[in-house]
């Protein structure tokens, strides 16, 4: 009799949890957060239904990110981290995502990610994802499809990290959410390292040292490198965090941002400062490359001849570059009339 | 403009010119001669190109001040002719940022004002009574006269006079200087290059003579900079680096000390004087670093003195022990004195120059204007063309040479090219370096390329091939470089007259068959705010535009280009953003009697306010970030939309309502194309402003003028009482319509 | 200088760079006193200078004893004239003791004077 109750008692709660299979409950992600390392749910084809419909009685916040390496996604794999470390702050405190001070609110993390193009997970086809890493945030009550989507942070790293965590502690209303940075010893251990060897390296060849710091020729160097990549447009792609290069509509990779004066691709200052570099160059051969060579011929009548083939090469170069760099400014600006040649009509 | 443009080919051709007679001819009373007159004529030729170059915007439209802030400095300097020079200084505006009005006396920099007054002083007495207006336009091409002679003083003391001329030629010329110093743009910078040049060159003259006289120029020339633009501080900072450089490549001599204590007195006490100014060369950390070198150079010229009655080994432990010491306690004591308040910490427009995250985060003012923005490599190009790479090459010929007047320029161009890579206005002050660099290094290779000596000499000397081959060489070489100035000089021209020759006010368009339109709908609106308002009555609009209402249509704002005061914008802000009922409270609060917003939805005009509105959010959050939201006015993408899909807070905000009111009826079905977001607004999304009357419409659109409506008299709540109205009458009153289609 | 010596005690003995000072010190003020000696023009400028110094100590002295700084302008300006004053002496003397190429002695002075008048004239300004 005994027997057949229990029996029977399993078997409703089975049937009961059968039908009700699809709202997850506080414990059940509980459980499966304790289970990682770093409170971070993982979002499979199989559960992602049933942790994300409702109704639901806590938040939740969901990660779509992509880390494979194909699809070049530099945002996803900036974003991993300070994610984790977000999700982490949050478990270290609440091992059951339920908030100390208002026992009423609970907050977990998910998080899918597509590692190999082709295995897409079912969520990334059930939303209908196109654009990672995606934020989304499921608040109590609704269903499914009900989410607002979150903004990534707009700074980096650990600062990234505390302004998420203190819009998040607004949108759920808690207090207690505390940031916890992993201390990351690997930077000190090696700045301390380096320094060590850095320090030992000057006080044993002290004399090299100074003729490096004194030499005017490596301060040239060092200071023209810097005016190129400054006039190349550098401190606009770190400012904005541009893109490396973009893609037209067709799929193509573009590397030049046509019609765009105020935009550009980070390949673009790289291009440009590299033709900048080697315009620079072949100036500077012609001015003090030429003459010096021109000494040491001094009377030879083939010295002579040498010197126009080189001069005559640096100037074509020098052209040829300049017509170039004009062509990419005539990207830019596609009404700019002065290219000295049209390179498209060679090419044609 | 072809006649422009051939005008300005002739300061290059003659340079060239100039060189093979300086180069070719032997030293002779006649060929002096030659020489003087021919620099002369140079000289009128770079100066008739330069001035010519600036006036393509009032042969295009008319002489007209541009932009915006150049409006505030027209009224000022109205101001400064009407009424007494003291008047001036204690001038308090009332008139704008109402209620609370601005010290204008005592935070402009009043440098370009005097001298326009004093030349229109000065001609009056003359017998030239000029209209102050025509003096104000035309101030920025007369002083570009000015620095191009400066440039070529500098430049020779660099290198010699064809590098000078080839300088003055290309500052003449550039856009990067052009396009602030256009006929019409009469801003502060207009005159602060001309004078950060003078300032440089006495300091190098002082330096390389150490002459009390020139320095005690310099200062001047520093004071009168201060007086004329905050740019100052470049100069601030600059000398004393380069003299700390100078110390450091153990270069200290007396004359480092006598020109840089006399700069360094005069002008700090100099500085002192303009009110706006005042106290900070003493407090300010961004003065700190040439107040550290003034007494550096004291300790220095100690040491000096010591140095030569000591053996060299006893004196360089001396000089170590001494120098970390005064290096620990300077630095502590900077902290010090920092944390104790006693200094005023770093201004926010600093920070912004070297954490470059800083302003975006804590000052969206500052990022929102766009000459704060990091600058892109085709703004190079365009502004300097084959200088820009003849620049790094400059600078390493500038190694090669090394005296203390070339370490400045190296200085210069590396701190300067950090700079204006950060923030777009500070390209202005890079152009001149690379004007002053390039030349050196371009008539370095002519020195070289252009001398067709050998010619002459072949008899003397090697065989007829070798010199014929030595002659094809310099003439590719040199032809190739003259096409290029050629080349320069065209892009120079097209750059002119294509990007910044256009006053902003008067916007050009074309008509459907190309020929030439003017989109004159500033001045319409704000003449008709001039003549249809009370002389009292205040107007609010996005801050942009104070100065222009101020300005043209003489009314009080409550916000302009000043940006003094942060809260008092993101009140305009709040307004804008919020919904009717909340901007009328706030509003009414304000006195205000109008609403001024642009609107380029039907001419696809992209500066107009709701490409603003981000910005607008973003400072009212900034102050009240419970009750404006910018996550609010965004849709689910993250996308900022106008149409259908915009948010509910979007399509609420007074911005919205008005920019779009009556929109949608000017098409057919209702269906409104917004030009500018290309996407299509229907009467379904724009509700209807129940406490805002629209009482003007520019010709295109472009200027839309609300007028707040009265207080009922009944007491009833405005919305109720519209919607009583609506139920009584119908009947919508129609608009006149802008023709559309006209402009492309 | 003796607090200098000191702190410093890894470079060499300690002894040695004291004697070093003590001789740098003594050397110098030997050769100033040969150089002062028979030049009556050296002699004027450093006790202006002098008492240009003491006339600055004295002026932030009587700051400091009084705890009040109200015309800060005037402070300012009596102070920097004294500054500047003494900077503007050193270069004339600077250029008195050895002349710079292309300067000579009197067109220095005449440099000088002009800078002064410029000096005085803004810290008059400035005084109010």
């Amino acid at each position: 009799m005994l027997l057949s109750k229990l029996i029977s008692v399993c078997l409703t709660t089975l049937l009961f949890k059968s039908t009700l299979t699809l709202a997850a409950t506080r414990e059940d992600l509980a459980i499966k957060a304790q289970k990682t390392t770093n409170g971070i749910i993982p979002l499979d084809d199989y559960s992602f239904k049933d942790i994300l419909d409702g109704p639901r009685d806590f938040y939740l916040v969901a990660l779509l990110t992509c880390t494979e390496p194909g699809v070049g996604c530099t945002a996803c794999f900036e974003f991993n981290p300070v994610y984790e470390m977000i999700a982490n702050s949050w478990f270290q405190d609440h091992k059951d995502g339920i908030s100390g001070l208002d026992p009423s609110k609970a907050l977990y993390f998910a998080k899918a990610d597509l590692e190999d193009a082709s295995a897409v997970p079912e969520i990334f086809k059930f939303y209908n994802i196109e654009r990672v890493p995606r934020l989304m945030f499921f608040t109590p009550g609704g269903s499914i499809h009900d989410y607002n989507l979150l903004n990534l942070p707009q700074q980096k790293a650990n600062a990234g990290a505390r302004e998420f965590i203190s819009n998040l502690k607004i949108a759920v209303g808690i207090n207690d959410y505390q940031v916890h940075e992993p201390r990351d010893w690997s930077t000190i251990i090696i700045t301390s390292i380096s320094t060590f060897i850095i320090v030992y390296l000057l006080r044993k060849h002290s004399k090299i040292v100074t003729g490096i710091i004194s030499s005017k020729y490596i301060w040239a160097i060092l200071s023209c490198a810097f005016i190129v990549l400054m006039s190349g447009g550098y401190m606009y792609n770190k400012m904005r965090g541009t893109p490396l290069a973009g893609s037209d509509s067709n799929g193509n990779v573009v590397y030049f941002w046509p019609n765009e004066f105020q935009n550009q691709y980070g390949i673009e200052s790289q291009i440009v400062s590299v033709v900048y570099a080697a315009l620079s160059l072949c100036f500077l051969a012609l001015v003090l490359g030429v003459p010096s060579l021109a000494d040491f011929y001094k009377g030879s009548a083939s010295g002579a001849m040498i010197i126009t083939v080189i001069s005559a090469v640096l100037v074509a170069v020098i052209y040829i570059l300049f017509a170039g760099l004009s062509n990419l400014f005539g990207i830019k600006s596609p009404r700019y009339p002065f290219e000295l040649i049209k390179i498209s009509s060679l090419l044609a | 403009m072809s006649e422009i443009a051939e005008k300005i080919v002739v300061p290059d051709t003659a340079v060239t010119a100039n060189e093979n007679d300086t180069t070719t001819q032997k030293d002779g009373n006649c060929v002096s001669w030659i020489q003087s007159s021919l620099k002369t004529l140079i000289f009128i030729a770079i100066i008739i190109a330069s001035i010519s170059s600036r006036l393509f915007a009032v042969i295009r439209f008319e002489s007209i001040i541009h932009e915006f802030d150049p409006w505030f400095n027209y009224r000022a300097t109205q101001y400064l002719v009407n009424n007494s020079f003291k008047d001036f200084l204690n001038w308090f505006d009332e008139r704008t940022w109402y209620p609370l009005g601005r010290v204008t006396g005592g935070t402009l920099y009043p440098g370009l004002m005097t001298t326009s007054a004093f030349i229109w002083h000065a001609l009056r007495k003359i017998g030239l009574p000029v209209d102050i207006r025509n003096i104000c336009v035309l101030f920025a091409p007369a002083f570009s006269a000015i620095t191009a002679y400066v440039t070529y003083k500098l430049t020779c003391e660099l290198k010699d006079e064809k590098a000078g001329l080839l300088a003055a030629a290309f500052i003449g010329i550039v856009p990067g200087y052009i396009s602030r110093s256009v006929a019409g743009s009469y801003d502060n910078e207009a005159i602060a290059i001309t004078l950060l040049m003078a300032t440089f060159m006495f300091w190098i003259k002082g330096l390389k003579q150490g002459s009390i006289l020139n320095s005690s120029f310099a200062a001047l020339c520093y004071f009168y900079m201060v007086s004329a633009w905050g740019g100052y501080v470049f100069i601030t900072n600059l000398i004393p680096f380069h003299v700390f450089c100078l110390i450091l490549m153990g270069r200290y001599t007396s004359k480092i000390y006598v020109a840089y204590n006399t700069w360094f007195v005069i002008g700090t006490i100099a500085s002192m004087q303009i009110p706006f100014v005042g106290f900070l060369p003493i407090k300010s950390n961004d003065h700190m670093a040439a107040l550290g070198v003034f007494c550096l150079l004291q300790i220095v010229a100690l040491g000096d003195f010591i140095k030569a009655k000591i053996s060299e080994k006893k004196f360089k432990v001396i000089m170590w022990v001494s120098i970390i010491l005064i290096m620990i306690g300077g630095i502590a004591g900077l902290f010090l004195l920092t944390y104790l308040g006693l200094i005023a910490p770093w201004t926010g427009r600093f920070y912004s120059l070297w954490d470059t995250n800083y302003a975006r985060i804590h000052i969206p003012i500052i990022a929102s204007v766009s000459e704060h923005q990091p600058i892109t490599w085709p703004a190079f190009f365009l502004d300097t063309h084959f200088l820009i790479w003849l620049f790094p090459a400059a600078v390493f010929l500038m190694f090669m040479d090394l005296k203390n007047e070339h370490v400045f320029i190296i200085v210069y161009s590396v701190l300067c090219s950090y700079f204006a890579g950060v923030m777009v206005r500070l390209m202005l002050t890079l152009t001149p370096v690379i004007c002053i660099a390039g030349a050196v290094a371009l008539s370095k290779l002519f020195d070289i390329y252009l001398d067709f000596s050998p010619i002459f000499s072949t008899k003397k000397t090697g065989t007829t091939k070798s010199s014929v081959m030595t002659v094809l060489t310099r003439a590719l070489v040199s032809a190739s470089f003259i096409y290029y100035l050629y080349l320069f000089v065209h892009h120079c021209t097209w750059v002119t007259q294509s990007a910044y020759s256009s006053p902003s006010v008067v916007l050009p368009s074309q008509n459907r068959d190309g020929s030439m339109a003017i989109i004159d709908d500033y001045r319409e609106a704000y003449y008709w705010l001039r003549m249809n308002t009370d002389y009292d009555a205040k107007i609010a609009s996005w801050w942009d535009y104070g100065y222009q209402i101020g300005g043209m249509a003489d009314r009080t704002t409550l916000v302009d280009n000043n940006t003094w005061n942060n809260t008092h914008i993101a009140i305009v802000g709040k307004a804008m953003a919020s919904p009717e009922e909340v901007s009328y409270e706030l509003l009414k609060e304000h006195d205000v009697d109008y609403v001024l917003v642009i609107f380029g939805g039907v001419l696809g005009f992209g500066g107009d306010d709701i490409n603003k509105f981000l910005w607008m959010i973003r400072i009212a959050e900034g102050i009240w970030p419970e009750e404006v939201k910018e996550r609010d006015f965004f849709v689910n993408q993250g996308e900022f939309r106008v149409d259908s899909q915009a948010s509910q807070t979007m399509k609420k905000s007074l911005m919205y309502k008005m920019s779009y009111h009556g929109f949608p009826d000017l098409f057919p079905n209702g269906q409104g194309q917004d030009r500018v977001r290309q996407q299509v607004v229907t009467a379904a999304d724009v509700e209807d402003l129940d406490y805002f009357d629209e009482v003007f419409s520019s010709e295109n659109w472009l200027v839309r003028i609300y007028k707040l409506k009265d207080l009922d008299i009944e007491g009833r709540d405005l919305s109720d009482f519209a919607e009583f109205e609506k139920s009584k009458n119908t009947k919508r009153s129609s608009n006149k319509r802008p023709e559309i289609d006209l402009r492309v | 200088m003796a607090p200098v010596i000191q702190k410093k005690k890894s470079v060499a003995s300690k002894d040695d760079i004291q004697k070093d000072f003590m001789e740098a010190i003594n050397l110098s003020i030997s050769s100033y006193k040969s150089q002062v000696r028979n030049n009556k023009k050296l002699r004027l400028i450093d006790i202006f200078a002098t008492m240009l110094v003491v006339i600055g100590v004295f002026q932030t002295a009587f700051v400091g004893l009084i705890q009040d700084n109200y015309p800060f302008n005037a402070f300012l300006a009596g102070f920097i004239i004294c500054v500047g004053q003494f900077v503007l002496l050193m270069c004339l003397r600077l250029q008195l003791t050895h002349p710079f190429e292309g300067i000579s002695k009197s067109k220095a002075f005449g440099e000088f004077v002009v800078a002064s008048l410029i000096l005085h004239f803004t810290c008059l300004h400035f005084i109010n």
